[in-house]
This record gives C-alpha cells, structure tokens and sequence, in this order.
C-alpha cells in the first residue's frame, strides 16, 4: 500500500513538469464528445509528450496508453466489441500486481508518520506533509503573523475581512486555545454557510434563470441556494447531503428541505420553445448524468456516453447504468414551499376562497374554455406527430418517458405564443372585465398564493426503458454502478427499494454514493474542502480522480484526512478544524529560502509554503461593501439586484446576463460545473475598480463614515481606513506616501474638498493588492 | 504557477524541442493560483507574432465575421432553386424527408423565392438582386452552399455557430483562436464585438465568451458609439485627468511595496501591469473607433450616408480600423436579436435587412482590398442557419439548419467559387457539406492553426475546438 501510494503520487519534478496533466499522453475524449475520433490518438501519442510523460505515470497507466496506441486505427465499433465488461472485471484481476487505479483503491487508514527532526508539525496531518517535504529537501515556511492569520481565517471560513476589533481581539488573546476558540466561533457564525454555499453553488453549476434564449428568471430556484447555505450552517452530515440533493423529495414528508434540495435534479439549462423536445430531454437526463458524476463521484463519466472510456475503465454501459436511476424523473413546479407550521390555515384559507368564489371562477372557466383550448391545439400541434401522441395520451396509460414529454409540451401553453386571451372577441372582453370584477371581490378571503419549488418526483407508471444508443441489438440497461467500483466479496450494487411514491432508483443510488466503502465519494469530497483552503487540491484535478486526472501529491495524506472525516461522522466542520489548526495551514506566504523551493518545486505543491490567493469575485464585493459599513446583514430569501448591498450570494445569476463586476472577476456563469475557477488578470479588472460609478460612491461613503467615526485628523482617518481595508496600519513608508499623496492633492488642488482626497484615497485602498489578495 | 511557465515561453523544451505555449497554457489555468494575463502578458512573453505560435503557415492574420444573426435565407440571396418556383404552393414532395422544425408547421406548402438572380464577375456566381454589392464582390468570395448545423432554436443555433455545439458552456471560436495565437495588440483587446444596434444577441456575451477557459481569452465587446467603447474605460465626469494621476501614482507606490514584500507571488506584479495596460486602453481605445478620422467618401463607401445602412456600415468601417490596429478576430452582428429570423413577411425583412447590410459589407470587401488587408483579413459571412423552401404562416420561412449558405473572403481563401450543394429544393446540404465543426476547422487552418493540436486541459479532459471532429475544406484555398 505504502509503496504503490507512493509511485502513484504527483510529485514535483521541477520546471519541465506540466501542472496540469501528468498524462498528457493521448487524452482525447472530450467531455461533450459528440463522436470522439480514435485518429486524434495518433497525433496526440506519438512523439513528443508521450516521452515526456511516461515519468508520471504509474506503470500500469503507462501500459494501457501503449496498448491504445496500438489500435489506433481500430474502428470505434471494434474498440467497443473488445471492451466488454468482462474485459474490465479481468483489467482489475490481470493488473493486480499494480493493483486497481489508486482512486478506484478502499481507502485505508494509513498510520501517521513518525517524523525525524521535526520541530515544526503540529498535527497529524503536518506530519505527512513535512514527510513529503524532507524527502526533496524542502523546509516549511515559518508561521504566519497572527494579524495575517487572522485576516486569512475570516476570508476562508466566513468569506470576508475581520474588523480591525476582531484582530485585535485575537492578536491580544494570549490563551492556548486562541484559535481553536477563533475556529470555532467562525464555524458558527451564520456567514459561514453564506460562504461555503458558493463553492457547492459552482460545482453544480446554480442559477436563477433558464438559461437559452428567454433566459426567464426562476423565482423560486433560490430556496435550493438557501438550503445549501443551511446545509452546511448546520453541519449536514455528508451522505445526507447527498440524499438530499439526488433523492430529498422521497424523504419530504419527514423533511421539509427534501423537495428543496432535490432541486439539484432541476439546476440545468431549459429551452422555453424547444419543439425537439425528445432531444431536449435526453440532453437534460445526459447533463445530469454527467453533473452527478463529477460532483459526487469525481469521475469523467461523460467521456463514455458516445463510447467505453479510453483510459479509465469505465463503460459506455457504465454511462447508461447511472442515467437510469434519473430515468422516471418528472419535473414538479406545483409542490408548495415548505410553510412551516403554517400550511394547515393556508389550506384552510384557500378552501374558503375556492367555496366562496365558485360560482364566478365557473362563469369565468367556461369564457375562457375555447380561447384555451385554441391555444392548446396551437402549441401541441407545433411539436412531431409522436410527442404529440405523448401528450393526447391519458396519465394512467403514459410511461415516464411519454410523461415527460408531455410535461414539455404543457409547458410551452404557458411560455411560449402569447396570453390565450390576447384573441378575446369584443363581448368577451366584456363578459371577462365584469367577471374578473367580480371575482376581486373574493379577494379578501383569497390567502397568499404559496411559494412554489423547483423539484421533481419519480413518474408513478411504467418506467421507460433506458437504451444506448446505437447500440445493436438494443437492449434496456438496469440502473447499476460502475463495473470498475462493483466489490469482488459483497455484493455493493444498490440495492432499490421502491418507497410509496418513487421507483426508489435515486435513493439507493444516493445511499451507494454515500457508502463507507464507496472509494470516490468521501475522497473527493475531502479534496474539495482542502482545494477551497490551500487553493489546489491534493488532486488537482478536482473533477476527475481517473487517469486523466492528476495524481495526487500527498496520497496518504488525503487517505488518513478521508478516513478521519468518515470517522467523524462525515461532518464538514470537522474537517475544517482538523486543517485549520495544523501547521501547514498557518504557514507564512513568503519563505526565507524561496528561490531554491521555486526551483525544486515551483507550484508548491508540496505545500512548503502558504501561496497568496486573490479574493474570489464574490469577496471583493463583499468585503467592499462591509469596509464601507454598507452591506445589508439580511440572510436568504429570493435573488436581489446586483445593486442592492448584500452579500453576493444573494445576487440573481442570470445564465445570459451576469453581473459585469463578478464575471469580470471569475465568478462561474452557471453553464458547467465548476470545481476550481479561473483567477485572471486583466486590464477589464483594473478598469471596473478605477471607474466604476458604484466604487466612487463606496469610497464615498467611506470617507463620510471616517470623518464621522475614524478620527479627527487625517493620519489618523488614513490610518483607520487601512486597518479596514487591509487589516492592518501603514508602515512608516506607507504612511509616509499616503501623506504625499494628500499634499500633493493640497498643493496641486487646493480648492478640492478635504473630503474628495479622502474618497480618493479610500479608492485607491480598494484597487491595492492588499486589499484584493489574502497573505 | 503562471510566471513560472511564462519565463519558459518561446523557449524550446530541452525533452521536446516544441513545448510551445498551448502546451503549457493548460498549466496556466490548472493551477491554484494560476492566473492567465490577458493580452499583455502573453505577448510580453511570448513576442507578437502570431506565426511564432501557429501550427503552420498561416494564410490569414485577422478575421472578421458578419454574423447574420436569425438565419437570413440562403434561398433568396445565394442559392438560387428554379425548381422552387415551379412547385410553390405544393407540399413538399414525399421524396425529401420532412424535418423537425422550430414553429413545428406540418405539411406548408412550398414558398416561392420571386427574386431576380444575376451571374456577376469573371466567375458568373449567382447573387439575387437583394444584395448587389455583394454580387459585384463575388470574384473575391467562396460562396459554401452547403452548411449544416445541429440546433433548430436560435439559442442552439448561434450558441453552436460560435462554439461549435449546441449545448452551452463551451468556449467561442473567438476564444480557442485567442488561446492558440495569444495576443495580437499592444493596446486594445485581440477578440472585439461589437453590434449593429443596441439590442443584444440571442444568449448574450457567451457568444464570446471563453466557456471552460479563463476570461482572459473572451470577447471584448465595444459598444458602436465612441463614448465610451467600453464600460467604465474612463473615470466618471467630474475626476480630472490630474486627479486620476494622482490616485494612480499612489496606488502604484502602494502595489509596488505590496509586490516587492512578495517576491515569490509573482502574479502581483501582473496586477501592477494591469494598470498600465488599462491606461494604455483609456489611451488607445477611443481612437481606434473615433470614425470622425475617415474620409468623406469612406464613409460613403460603408453606406454610413444611408440611413439603413448607418448602424452595421459604422461597425464594418470599425471593423477595419480595429483589424488595422492589430486586433485579430472582430465579430459584428447584423440584425442583433435575430432580426433576420422571418417567420413571417419574409420579402419586407429581408429586403429591407439586405440593405441594412449588403452596402457595408460590400465597401468593408473593397476598403479592404484597396488597402492591401484583405489578402491577410479573412471575412466570413452567414447566420445561425438558413430558412425552410416551406412557407410558415403563408408568407415567410422557418428555419432551416441542415443546409444554408455561408462564405468566406481573403485570408487566403480563393473567390470565385461555389463549395458545395443543397438539394433541388434548398433544403438539405448534399455535396460537400461542411458542418459547422468543419467550418471552425477551416477557419482555424487559415489562422495557421490544426484543430486537432489546438488542445486546452479542462477537469483532466484534453478539450479541442472543433470538438475532435472536423476538416479543413481545402476547396477554401483552391486546394
């Protein structure tokens, strides 16, 4: 176990190594691969990068690439024939000499290492990494100052700057546990979740519209946003997250967030006018398919949809075998939010509306009855002869398939072609304005409507067949695990209990995710919380634990914090305390011998030393909007402006539309999954923090609330504005240009308001490097 | 981190002789703290020659593309079908298969295309008298009549005509030729869009945008009236030159200590150059679409003296400034908000889009010519998708994605043909048909990049552009 964790491990090799993919070697599945080419092979084998790479590479990884070479010209349908499941099930039993892939491997409660000479660890986890530092002669980073590490604590667990009061409580308190206790009290501190939720938010790619071409805003998509951020507030245990998200509407009779977070199962892109609507649905189930994969699984799963997966061993069946357990999905949009406590007297309310408006809602059904049904005819008629069949079908004698075309179809009476009424005829109109009158005179009994949910239930019928297609002859593909993850001694297929209202198919396939032996959920899981701390995972490649991914640099490590997350019954927060509280976490970002590190190891992947991180798009608003004291403290409810001050996770993403200041900062559109975002550079980025309108009016702001409360002079107002923005006071050089930067304004401007020099130094707080980035 | 594979940048890799910078780019964005600079970075780096970083020769240096964005009907302006006036009013003959269509119109009989059509030239292509200009271009144009594309809706269309799939999320065409050549211009943006009217196109920015790679290498989209082109390019009225300078001087004092107590964080000083690249733009970017600088008759010759023809002439004749000051790719949107898509009264929008746009493009073809860029400018034309030979709604067209017109111009490409054929009737593509895949691919060869070595590492997948499939249509260059 120990040597073959060790072989397997992506250790740095100085500057020729490639970050990104040590087996760059001939990858050439694309995740949307509509018809993935075997010539690509070719060029991507051959030659250069092959050589290059064979050093990275476990044996065994290096063999499979070899043999694909070989058949580079073998047909697509050939490669298929060859690779049948069989051939999987004998990889694992011919390759046992280099055992399974390291990902696909039981994790194992490694033993904590003892180390030699080792004056710095602090805890478990440093020990594993100060052994993977000594073995290339690399030396820890000392611990950072307590300000900076009280500054990097706030950004990482709550997602915005401590108050120059909170560091100075901290930087006094002399206790032994200063900063279990500090650790502790952010762990609660409801803007935790407000934080943490964002991360999750992108994986899952959340929005609040419907993406395409009307991009319709989704009203009540964000109690899913409010779940997660309560998900992870009150410590959810992992695997009943994970019921939650893939099953929570057949557990929302005991759990009123159940049908909320199944609107996990609702988060993808929706066309209003798609007519295709069969291609439209197998996009849908595919996407979902694909998401559920990458999230929970951390496995390149898509790559198999067109074919078997070129270098894991994963199966086009594979593919298929996940996406029926969504295969009787039906979308819901007529389940009530949960109305705690207060659900009974809504009903009763509505009942005394319905009994006492009966009459005239009748009169007013059978005026609008033609003009309805017109519109019907209209919209059904717009789609191919067998979805309309579909539709025309009776609910008892449809399949989940046929169902769920006919859910598309209803759909578009409402969305697409206009108000039904719009043809009223003249004394129609009449009849309708006079009814509608009448009908208002109910309103005083009529109760608010109730928020509706964005979920979705399993068809009770018959459940349609899943096939692969192009397959011959086709044949109906159970819902079943990857052959590769089957175990060889108990049988760990999941095991289907239909409940009352489910096939019970995305339950048992939540509880086989959430399996203790399930060797890629709680990995990968882990490895995310760890990128969100340290910026990089211990496997880089958040998404993808197969052999397309990157190895990861500290295997034991990632197995010994996975196992002790499990132990510590799957609790996030946990975790959180066991890597804040070590030494590697609280390391300084500059080391005292950091050329010769970056030589060695110029990613610092070894974790010798902390690396700064820019804010993330939504921490600059943040923490701009709170060092102004504008941000509004309001919690949840529906998506706002981004012109109302609140914390940006509160902000409606619109898929075609987002916010200039976010995007232009990263922020994840909504679009993909997104396990690690992008963090760019660019002139866009300066240009918004220069100009915008918005930031001159927060430095603004900024300035009035200095002369009120900051002090009485201006070294003293300058001097507060930095503790604000930067957590902490200028140095005397600092203070020194900034007093410059003042009497040049006094000289050069002197008929400017004191005030404005103020703003303007406020503003130019707001574009320095101290305040956008985290030591 | 970035800078560390940056200073490698131009340097061959002992152990391969050609890491070149596509190959370590994916590094770039893999890592935790990687950051990609925009165009400043990479072409300090990395010089700016493009050539330096292509595959091959390139033929054309810069792009422009005239996206008729609707789907204007290829039937009524390049693709002439005599056997559709013939059978007009008659239900589509059993022979052709009848598509799944966007409005879903069952059995509409066929619908004429009363156009008068002229051969012009030396090379006798066909154009319809919607878009004479055009015609008297067409010994300098590859008309492809035989495009095909996957999307029947126009969000899958243009999603899918610039990222090559319908399905959303991946990176444009503009983007994947950012990411290969890296930076074209010291000043302004290598990838601008810009619009003929304030409207927005159907999906918004993502047309442009960068999908899984890093913002760096979207679109930049200039607004078409001079003040300002792009969003918050200048402090708001009221701070004076003088007093921005003072902030910036501060600002740099403050980042250059920031950065210096930070050797080992290279990216700061990435940010302290983002500064003075975003001066450079406040500089540069309002003369580069400062129209007032062109002549008279310029100005007549992009049609900027018609009314109709104001708002896509002024963006052609941008066009061109911006590709004369080193901008590569420059996408412009005729109809923004699918004003092409004729469902309806087909004859009165097109006739009266053909004018908005059939001048501009035609002046855009021959300033260029006469200036000696289009040789090196490749200018592509086309929509979404085309229309339907079948009538909706008595008097206008649907859309038709399995076979429309398109055509590309200079950067190496030879005019005076036709590639390619629908069927009798226009409405599927027969003859050397180029999806969508293999016109990426051709654009990208003409650019000196092969769309199976243009790879970018997204979640440990090797993505490429075309989505590993497509050819290059050496028709294209007379091949």
């Amino acid at each position: 176990m120990h040597s073959d964790d060790q072989r397997a491990s992506g250790v740095p090799h100085g500057r020729k190594r490639r970050g990104a993919s040590p087996d760059g070697a001939g990858r050439l599945c694309s995740a949307l691969a509509d018809g993935c080419r075997r010539r690509d092979l070719r060029t991507t084998l051959i030659g250069v990068m092959i050589g290059a790479m064979i050093a990275w590479l476990p044996t065994a990884a290096v063999a499979d690439a070899t043999e694909s070479s070989a058949t580079d010209d073998a047909p697509v349908s050939a490669q298929r024939a060859v690779s049948s499941e069989d051939q999987v099930s004998a990889q694992g039993a011919v390759s046992a000499e280099n055992g399974p892939w390291w990902a696909f491997r039981p994790f194992v409660k490694p033993l904590v290492p003892e180390t030699q000479h080792d004056d710095w660890s602090q805890t478990p986890v440093d020990r594993f990494v100060f052994r993977r530092l000594t073995e290339y002669g690399l030396r820890p980073a000392p611990r950072a100052t307590r300000p900076a590490l009280v500054r990097r604590l706030y950004f990482g667990l709550v997602g915005m700057p401590p108050t120059p009061e909170e560091i100075d409580s901290f930087v006094s308190d002399n206790a032994a546990d200063a900063w279990e206790r500090l650790v502790d009290r952010l762990l609660d501190d409801p803007r935790y979740g407000e934080h943490w939720a964002r991360f999750w938010l992108d994986l899952v790619r959340y929005a609040d519209s419907d993406g395409w071409n009307k991009d319709a805003y989704r009203p009540h998509i964000w109690r899913y946003r409010d779940y997660i951020i309560r998900a992870f507030n009150e410590d959810r245990p992992y695997p009943k997250f994970v019921q939650d998200q893939l099953a929570g509407d057949e557990t929302a009779a005991d759990d009123p967030d159940g049908f909320v977070a199944a609107g996990f199962l609702r988060l993808g892109i929706y066309e209003y006018n798609q007519r295709d609507a069969r291609g439209q649905w197998d996009a849908i189930l595919n996407e979902m398919t694909d998401v559920t994969a990458d999230v929970f699984l951390g496995i390149g799963l898509a790559c198999a949809r067109c074919h078997d997966h070129k270098f894991d061993p994963l199966l086009q069946a594979d593919y298929y075998r996940l996406r029926a357990f969504f295969e009787p999905i039906v979308w819901r949009d007529d389940i009530p939010a949960p109305d705690r406590g207060q659900s009974e007297a809504a009903e009763q309310n509505l009942a005394a509306w319905q009994a006492a408006s009966r009459g005239t809602r009748d009169r007013l059904e059978a005026l609008v009855q033609p003009y309805h049904a017109r519109k019907w005819q209209a919209t059904v008629g717009k789609f191919p002869l067998d979805i309309q069949a579909c539709f025309h079908k009776p609910v008892e004698q449809r399949t989940s398939w046929d169902q769920q075309m006919a859910y598309l179809v209803s759909r578009q009476f409402v969305e697409e072609g206009g108000d039904p009424l719009k043809d009223l005829s003249e004394a129609d109109k009449v009849r309708y304005a006079a009814l509608q009158q009448e009908l208002a005179a109910f309103d005083h009994l009529k109760p608010e409507p109730p928020g509706g949910l964005m979920t979705v239930t399993d068809f009770p019928g018959a459940v349609s067949p899943t096939l692969i297609p192009d397959a011959s002859p086709p044949h109906p593909v159970a819902p079943g695990i990857p052959v590769v993850l089957r175990s060889d001694v108990n049988s760990n297929e999941p095991a289907i209990q239909p409940a009352v209202k489910s096939t019970g198919r995305r339950a048992a396939l939540a509880r086989w995710i959430a399996r203790t032996d399930n060797p890629l959920t709680a990995r990968v899981y882990v490895n995310r919380i760890w990128q969100q701390h340290f910026g990089t995972g211990l496997v880089a490649t958040a998404n993808d634990f197969g052999k397309q991914g990157q190895l990861p640099t500290h295997p034991e490590l990632l197995n010994w914090l996975t196992a002790a997350f499990v132990e510590n019954g799957w609790s996030t927060k946990h975790l959180h305390r066991v890597i804040l509280t070590s030494a590697v976490w609280q390391q300084a970002a500059s080391h005292p011998d950091a050329p010769r590190h970056q030589s060695l190891d110029p990613d610092c992947r070894l974790l010798w030393s902390a690396r700064i991180q820019r804010l993330k798009a939504e921490q600059i608003r943040d923490s701009l909007l709170a060092v102004t004291g504008q941000l509004l403290p309001e919690s949840g409810g529906p998506g706002v402006e981004a012109s109302v001050p609140r914390r940006a996770i509160y902000v409606r993403t619109l898929r075609n539309t987002p916010d200039p200041f976010l995007q232009a900062f990263d922020a994840a559109t909504g679009l993909q999954s997104v396990c690690e975002r992008s963090v760019t550079t660019t002139p866009t980025q300066s240009l918004l923090l220069l100009n915008e309108p918005s930031l001159i009016r927060l430095a603004d702001r900024m300035a009035t609330s200095l002369e009120q409360t900051g002090g009485a002079d201006r070294t003293e107002r300058l001097r507060n504005a930095m503790r604000l923005t930067w957590g902490r006071g200028p140095t005397a050089e600092e203070l020194a240009v900034s007093l410059e930067f003042f009497a040049a304004c006094d000289s050069e401007a002197p008929q400017a308001a004191d005030h404005d020099r103020l703003a303007d130094f406020c503003h130019v707080l707001f574009n320095s490097g101290e305040f956008l980035y985290v030591d | 981190m970035t800078i560390c594979a940056l200073s490698n940048c131009g340097e061959p890799d002992a152990s391969t002789g050609a890491l070149s910078r596509r190959e370590f780019m994916p590094h770039c964005a893999g890592g935790a703290a990687a950051i990609a600079l925009n165009w400043l970075l990479q072409r300090e780096a990395c010089g700016k020659e493009s050539s330096a970083l292509a595959h091959h020769a390139a033929s054309a240096r810069n792009v422009i593309w005239l996206f008729m964005e609707g789907g204007p009907s290829h039937l009524d302006l390049l693709d002439p079908k005599p056997l559709l006036n013939q059978l007009a009013g008659t239900p589509l003959p059993a022979t052709f298969r009848e598509p799944l269509t966007a409005m879903g119109e069952k059995g509409s009989p066929l619908l004429a295309a009363p156009r008068r059509w002229k051969q012009h030239g030396d090379s006798g292509l066909w154009a319809s008298e919607w878009i004479p200009e055009i015609g008297a271009c067409l010994d300098d144009i590859a008309v492809i009549r035989s495009c095909w594309t996957n999307g029947i809706n126009h969000a899958g269309g243009v999603c899918q005509m610039n990222t090559c799939i319908n399905v959303a999320g991946r990176p444009s065409l503009g983007a994947w030729v950012h990411y290969g050549l890296g930076a074209s211009s010291d000043d302004l943006p290598s990838f601008v869009v810009m619009c003929d009217t304030a409207g927005r196109p159907v999906n918004g920015s993502r047309n442009w945008g960068s999908g899984f790679m890093p913002a760096s290498h979207q679109g930049v989209q200039f607004s078409s009236s001079p003040d300002p082109p792009i969003p918050a390019l200048h402090p708001p009225a009221g701070i004076s030159p003088e007093r921005q300078h003072r902030k910036l001087a501060l600002l740099k004092e403050f980042n250059r200590s920031h950065a210096a107590a930070r050797v080992q964080q290279s990216e700061l000083e990435a940010r302290v150059r983002s500064y003075e690249l975003a001066f450079r733009m406040q500089a540069h970017a309002p003369a580069a679409v400062d129209l007032s600088q062109e002549t008279e008759s310029t100005r007549v010759l992009y049609g900027l003296d018609q009314k109709e023809a104001e708002g896509f002439g002024r963006i052609c004749l941008l066009g061109r400034r911006l590709v004369e000051r080193g901008v590569r790719f420059v996408q412009l949107y005729s109809g923004t908000g699918s004003k092409w898509d004729s469902h309806t009264a087909i004859e009165a929008n097109h006739s009266q889009l053909c004018r908005s746009m059939d001048r501009p493009v035609a002046g855009l073809l021959q300033d260029l010519k006469q200036r000696g860029l289009l040789e090196q400018t490749l200018v592509i034309w086309g929509g979404e998708f085309g229309r339907t030979p079948m009538s909706e709604k008595g008097n206008g067209r649907d859309h038709n994605p399995t076979g429309f017109s398109m055509w590309m111009a200079g950067g190496g490409v030879r005019g005076g043909q036709v590639i390619g054929a629908t069927d009798d009737l226009g409405l599927y593509a027969v003859e050397d048909r180029m999806h969508v895949r293999d016109i990426h691919a051709s654009i990208l060869a003409l650019l000196g990049l092969d769309h199976r070595e243009l790879t970018y590492d997204h979640s440990g997948r090797p993505e490429r552009p075309t989505i590993n499939e497509g050819e290059f249509n050496r028709r294209l260059i007379g091949g």
